[in-house]
């Protein structure tokens, strides 16, 4: 496998404002990568951020806070950020004098080289500094921080690139197949939307061909959702995401609403495909058993924190944090001896503060969310 | 042991536009007292109409055409509304999927509960509230006094699904049917569940319907199984002879399917194509389209019950005597050994 990024989230935080008084942190500060031709796959319980995290990526929602990289390039910044950066331009403009100018100067030019985020840090703790030693800020620095606010709200657009190169698949394929429309309208309508077919007949001619590899007949080219199987329809909606022939496919639950004997089914052609296409996934789910089965990676969510991460070996053989034990004790398995006699570890969800605690690395590749002193009582069971 | 519930020879079919549905083709089981049964098959296989049937809910496109479901010496299917309602909810109760969709968005927890216990049995107001707070504190809600007064948006899944629980337990049935109670949960809150639907089991002494699609789930539970596939029961057998000596190809196809925590494989097993039209049901073995092993009589006659044990009976051609020999496949053989072969 190649190791080069294709996704690259950094101190993701997605808030909904529920009240004036609260607010709830759905995803509260998440970092990842995502490898080409991978699959990644975030598991948890309903409410642990997963999804949330998936809608993040693809921009349903405008995120709260943190970076995404996608194919190097970034895709979606923080309100917050912008917030600091337009706060921080306005200070500016106020105006000290001094002579630590050319200091401040070199330190942006070096901020240049590291990551937005840290580099937004220290631009206002040098903001601060300069205001209490009443240092005047350059005019140059003040249109290199307007520079930045700009391409922070051109990178934040989204543009027809990444709108073809990212698809997802959805949970329930009959509510996210449009009834009234036929199999080669839904299935042809992003290749329309983005002008990639100049006549009717060329649409046709692709969406059979990717009919015919998703394992659906051409018959079924004029036919309504209802028409199909539960199973069916979810190819529908894989068709639809792969004949945009995307780099990063997002699977949210895209098998849980199906029968376990078609699970396979679906799980085994998105297998395929990618061994075809060479397709990244983003595979989010609570069923840990097919996880296992279609990953290279795992990151378990909870309450909006990856509290462990790592290959599924790492994962599944040495889970160390007591979320991710619980998770795995508890999925059932077709053996009635060993289920008689099973103990659940049972994981105390009260009065956890995931706030204090640190990533932690295990090894090159697994990490899990631990103040010191959990992990050692943990790495002493 | 003793019948509790005896289900003959049932036939049921829905008027559609397209057609009459045959969705159950002669489906034949007994539930013992205290007994879990496993009903388990995919979508569309009849599971689900038949525990309505019982139920007496059934959509008014259906028909019984034929066959009797005997509870306590009365055919369920000839009963009158009223005597219907004696029954329903108070002496055969059921759990639905969605315990969203389930309960009344509008009325507190305790007041639903208390509603169905007034219904089904004289008692005062102030009496049957104790009974609900009891109720709540076994199907292990926590500070019962206080919950009575919630909503059901107040709480998380795994609770409303306790909460419809509870209800379903108000009037102390002899059966409870349990459709598909824990697929819209996670995994976590689905162990908890079995096992509060278990440990209860054992407490109260009740019969239990467990409908389901995922074997993986019912291992625990079931002291029989019963696998369904488009509308007919095809084998069933106590519960160690279906996880460990199945003989239909189906059940090998759905065990198959369930994926194998133990060893990584290359390609998850899938039963290949989907279920049958009920329309116009196939002449001989439904799932003859979908085998590896068909035989030509496959197409031409339905086979019948074929004994491997006094407990444990196969619907399959393959097991008659004339037929070649199948064993079931390899991979599921060498899964199975490992599976006995380990010490709990």
């Amino acid at each position: 496998m190649s190791r080069e990024v294709l996704l690259k989230v950094e101190n993701l935080k997605q808030h909904f404002k529920v009240s004036k008084k609260q607010t709830v942190m759905a995803v509260d500060g998440i970092s990842f990568e995502i490898f080409k031709g991978e699959t990644f796959s975030l598991v948890g319980e309903s409410g642990s951020g997963k999804s949330t995290t998936g809608r993040s990526i693809i921009k349903l929602y405008q995120i709260t806070d943190g970076e995404i990289y996608f194919n190097n390039k970034r895709i979606s910044i923080g309100d917050k950020q912008f917030k600091r950066l337009k706060h921080i331009i306005r200070e500016s403009k106020e105006g000290y004098d001094g002579k630590k100018i050319n200091e401040l100067r070199a330190e942006v030019k070096r901020l240049k080289s590291t990551t937005h985020t840290d580099r937004l840090k220290e631009y206002e703790e040098k903001l601060s500094n300069a205001i209490n030693t009443k240092v005047k800020i350059n005019h140059k620095d003040i249109e290199e921080l307007k520079l930045d606010l700009r391409q922070a709200q051109v990178d934040n657009m989204v543009d027809r690139d990444f709108r073809q190169k990212m698809q997802m698949i959805f949970q329930d394929p009959m509510a996210s197949l449009n009834p009234r429309k036929k199999v080669i309208d839904i299935i042809g309508q992003g290749l329309v939307v983005n002008g990639l077919v100049s006549s009717e007949k060329e649409k046709e001619e692709k969406v059979i061909a990717i009919l015919e590899k998703v394992g659906l007949l051409k018959d079924h080219l004029h036919r309504y959702p209802h028409q199909f199987s539960g199973g069916q329809r979810q190819r529908i909606g894989i068709a639809r995401a792969m004949i945009m022939n995307p780099d990063f496919v997002i699977a949210d639950e895209a098998i849980s609403a199906l029968d376990v004997s078609i699970q396979a089914q679906v799980i085994n052609l998105l297998k395929a495909l990618q061994e075809e296409t060479g397709v990244t996934y983003l595979f989010i789910a609570h069923d840990l058993s097919m996880v296992k089965y279609i990953s290279d990676r795992v990151g378990v969510m909870h309450k909006g924190h990856i509290v462990e991460m790592g290959t599924v070996e790492d994962v599944y053989e040495n889970p160390v944090h007591p979320y991710t034990k619980s998770l795995l004790s508890a999925i059932p398995e077709p053996n009635p001896r060993l289920e008689k006699v099973r103990k659940r570890d049972i994981y105390d969800q009260k009065n956890i503060n995931y706030t204090g605690g640190k990533i932690q690395h295990l090894s090159d590749t697994h990490t899990v969310l631990a103040t010191d002193y959990e992990l050692e009582k943990w790495l002493e069971k | 042991m003793k019948k509790i519930l005896r289900v003959n020879d049932l036939r049921i079919s829905f008027k559609t536009n397209s057609g009459n549905v045959q969705a159950i083709r002669g489906v034949s089981f007994n539930l013992f007292k205290g007994e879990t049964l496993a009903i388990v098959g995919e979508s569309g296989s009849g599971k689900s109409v038949t525990t309505k049937a019982i139920m007496g809910m059934l959509a008014n496109n259906a028909t019984v055409e034929q066959g009797s479901i005997l509870f306590d010496g009365n055919d369920i299917l000839k009963l009158t509304k009223r005597e219907l309602t004696k029954i329903r909810g108070s002496r055969i109760s059921m759990i639905f999927q969605d315990p969203m969709t389930s309960l009344n968005p509008t009325m507190t927890i305790g007041k639903q509960i208390m509603e169905s216990m007034l219904e089904h049995r004289k008692m005062k107001r102030s009496d049957a509230k104790i009974k609900v707070i009891e109720l709540l504190d076994l199907v292990g809600i926590e500070s019962p006094s206080k919950r009575f007064k919630s909503y059901p948006h107040q709480l998380s899944g795994g609770m409303r699904q306790r909460v419809v629980i509870a209800i379903a337990l108000a009037s102390e049935p002899d059966i409870l049917i349990a459709d598909e109670p824990t697929t819209a949960l996670d995994v976590t809150i689905q162990s908890q569940i079995l096992e509060l639907i278990k440990e209860l089991q054992m407490k109260l002494k009740i019969s239990i319907i467990f409908i389901t699609h995922d074997l993986g789930v019912v291992a625990n539970m079931a002291d029989r199984v019963a696998v369904m596939y488009a509308g007919k029961i095809v084998e069933y057998g106590l519960s160690d002879e279906i996880y460990y000596d199945s003989k239909h190809p189906y059940t090998w196809g759905l065990l198959a399917s369930v994926p194998d925590m133990s060893t990584k494989v290359d390609m998850l097993y899938s039963i290949p194509g989907t279920t049958p039209n009920l329309i116009s049901p196939p002449v001989g073995d439904a799932f003859a389209y979908r085998s590896e092993h068909t035989l030509k009589i496959d197409f031409e006659e339905q086979p019948p019950f074929f004994k491997v044990s006094d407990t444990h009976y196969v619907a399959s051609w393959l097991l008659h005597e004339y037929a070649p020999k199948i064993e079931m496949p390899e991979h599921l053989q060498r899964r199975i050994k490992l599976m006995l072969s380990e010490e709990y």
